[in-house]
């Protein structure tokens, strides 16, 4: 039974991290695609 | 070796003398000229404009071009991201093949975005149907995101003073239907005639000759490989890409495929000429390109048929050539040749693995994605060397003490400093990358989350060769080209955050600078050619960027090179 609850805290531990690295990700694909966007007014007052 | 010397003159020969019309019709699209597929795709690219609320008439200027651009690659990567990272529990996935871990995902969606296709995965494995037609979607609009920059850019040098340059989703969905569809359909039938597979069932299981039960993958690969080729894409629907029996089956098919990924790059510059009706100017723009092309192919097919001493030293007879991590059916001359021409291209597919390269070929390979302005991918080859170009007159015009001008455009500080900018950028990011990997295996570092144990661990080689290995890596990403050294452990968040950053940046901001340069370019004043213009159709003056290329090539990488292939090859 222990092992049972373990396993399943362990796989929501799992799932937990693996949400938190997904949400990281997307920002981060985000924050290159605002400085690509960002670069455009750059190269037009540079 | 005779005939394999005939295999690789005729396939390069054929393609040149194919891309001239290929380049008419290109021009001929981009100018808005009727074509015979009009009447098929006219209605349902109406349809879809209708249901988007997109006005495809609507003139932009190079501003909105590039956000148009930025905004529907967003949306692609997002769409991607979150179809690779369920894939497992979504329709077509008869092999049930499992979902993507976050860090593959993103390195995964972002390449494929950004027409490199840099593959840290096993197709067979690691992706389900559903996830390979999201790719094979991304194959299309990818490249032809490259290529409706490029129209853009040809708009810009052709009109006189204007900030209407064209509308991106026209050229978009122009260059998708009109150009990669019906050239990819073409490549698609000669590889289902030749016994790639093109279908949606599972895994199939075969006896071999020796009895043997064994599984062999499957799946729409016909129709995946043909637009993997045209768009300069190289994503390998098998693992082992053009290497695998299924793939490229025969020495018709490897010439079929050889030629695909060379016709929209050269046909992109003749376009060019066609498109400004300018023809002098693409010669010499083409003639240059091939000059650096064939200083870069023919020492690689030199090596590679002469053979690996150190095998020849333990008494292995090399007269078949180096045959290391080669197939026997296409030989060392005709891998060598498609090892330079797809790092050149930017397509990255290999028939051979590069990881098992003489070391010359490998700096040659390395150099060709350096440069990456030697035909380079769809539209964004052109691209690179305007950029070069523009450096060039700049450069030139002070020399000889003439106003640099570039089609009766005046050059400025302002598009030098882009320029400048941007041929900076692509050393910068390999450098940089190379010298944070490198750091890390020196030391042996503990890497925590970001890879099972110790850096060196993700080396298959030790010393210079495994310089090499993570060099190739950050500069495959750089130059979107997607082949690798294979030796390297890359499918970890070390190597896929990594690499991931350096490809996006990589593939926009070089997209935007050039834009940036046509579009300040094409709202100047237009001043008529006289006595004192530098003339840019000449020879001297391709000579001129030759050497400018050449020099910013020497200058970033001689190093790196000299840490990693050219240190190998002394010590052979």
């Amino acid at each position: 039974m222990l092992s049972k609850l373990m396993l399943q805290e362990s796989n929501l531990t799992f799932n937990f991290n693996k949400m938190i690295i997904t949400i990281l990700l997307i920002a981060l694909g985000a924050l290159l695609f605002a400085i690509c966007f960002k670069s455009v007014e750059f190269f037009e007052k540079i | 070796m005779n005939t394999e010397f005939f295999g690789v003159i005729s396939i390069f020969i054929i393609s040149i003398v194919l891309a001239i019309p290929v380049g008419k019709y290109i021009a001929k699209v981009y100018l808005g000229d009727k074509t015979l597929l009009d009447p098929i795709f006219n209605p349902i690219e109406k349809f879809i404009f209708k249901i988007s609320g997109i006005n495809s008439t609507e003139e932009m200027n190079w501003k909105q071009h590039l956000k148009a651009l930025l905004s529907v690659n967003m949306v692609w990567f997002i769409l991607c991201f979150f179809v690779l990272l369920f894939q497992g529990s979504l329709p077509l996935n008869p092999d049930n093949n499992p979902n993507m871990s976050p860090d593959l995902a993103f390195n995964t969606a972002i390449s494929f975005v950004v027409n490199c296709n840099l593959q840290h995965y096993s197709g067979e494995t690691g992706l389900s149907y559903l996830g390979q037609l999201m790719l094979m979607f991304l194959q299309f609009v990818s490249a032809g995101t490259g290529m409706a920059a490029a129209a853009m850019v040809f708009v810009a040098m052709r009109e006189r003073t204007t900030d209407k340059l064209g509308n991106f989703y026209n050229f978009l969905i122009k260059s998708c239907t009109r150009i990669l569809l019906p050239l990819s359909a073409i490549v698609a039938v000669v590889l289902v005639f030749s016994g790639t597979p093109m279908t949606f069932e599972g895994k199939d299981k075969i006896v071999t000759l020796q009895g043997d039960t064994v599984e062999v993958s499957r799946g729409p690969a016909a129709a995946f490989i043909g637009i993997k080729h045209i768009g300069t894409n190289g994503g390998g629907f098998f693992g082992v890409n053009s290497a695998h029996p299924l793939e490229n089956p025969t020495y018709l098919t490897n010439a079929v495929e050889l030629w695909a990924q060379l016709i929209i790059p050269f046909a992109m510059i003749f376009a060019l000429g066609f498109f400004l009706n300018k023809r002098k100017l693409s010669w010499i723009v083409f003639g240059v390109m091939t000059a650096g092309f064939l200083m870069l192919v023919i020492p690689t097919i030199i090596s590679e048929i002469n053979g690996n001493p150190a095998i020849e030293r333990m008494g292995i007879t090399q007269a078949t050539g180096a045959m290391e991590g080669k197939e026997v059916r296409f030989g060392p001359a005709i891998s060598g040749f498609w090892s330079i021409a797809t790092t050149v291209i930017s397509t990255g597919s290999v028939n051979s693995m590069h990881d098992s390269s003489m070391p010359v070929s490998g700096a040659m390979e390395l150099l060709a994605m350096m440069v990456n302005a030697f035909y380079g991918g769809c539209g964004v080859g052109w691209l690179n060397f305007y950029v070069f170009i523009i450096l060039a007159v700049f450069i030139s015009g002070l020399m000889v003490g003439r106003t640099p001008e570039f089609l009766g455009k005046k050059i400025e500080a302002r598009e030098v400093k882009i320029a400048a900018f941007i041929a900076i950028l692509h050393p910068l990011l390999i450098l940089a990358g190379t010298a944070l990997a490198s750091y890390f295996a020196a030391n042996d570092t503990a890497m925590g989350y970001w890879f099972s144990g110790n850096a060196t661990g993700w080396l298959n080689n030790p010393g210079h060769h495994g310089f090499s290995e993570m060099l190739y890596e950050y500069t495959s990403s750089a130059a979107n080209n997607g082949s690798g050294f294979e030796g390297l452990g890359d499918n970890n968040p070390f190597w896929n955050i990594t690499t991931g950053i350096v490809l996006l940046l990589s593939r926009f901001i070089p997209i935007i600078g050039p834009l940036a340069i046509a579009g300040l370019l094409a709202n100047k004043k237009y001043i008529p050619e006289s006595a004192g213009t530098l003339k840019t159709d000449t020879t001297i003056f391709g000579v001129m960027v030759f050497a400018v290329i050449a020099i910013i090539a020497a200058l970033s990488f001689f190093p790196a090179l000299a840490l990693g292939p050219l240190a190998e090859y002394f010590s052979m």
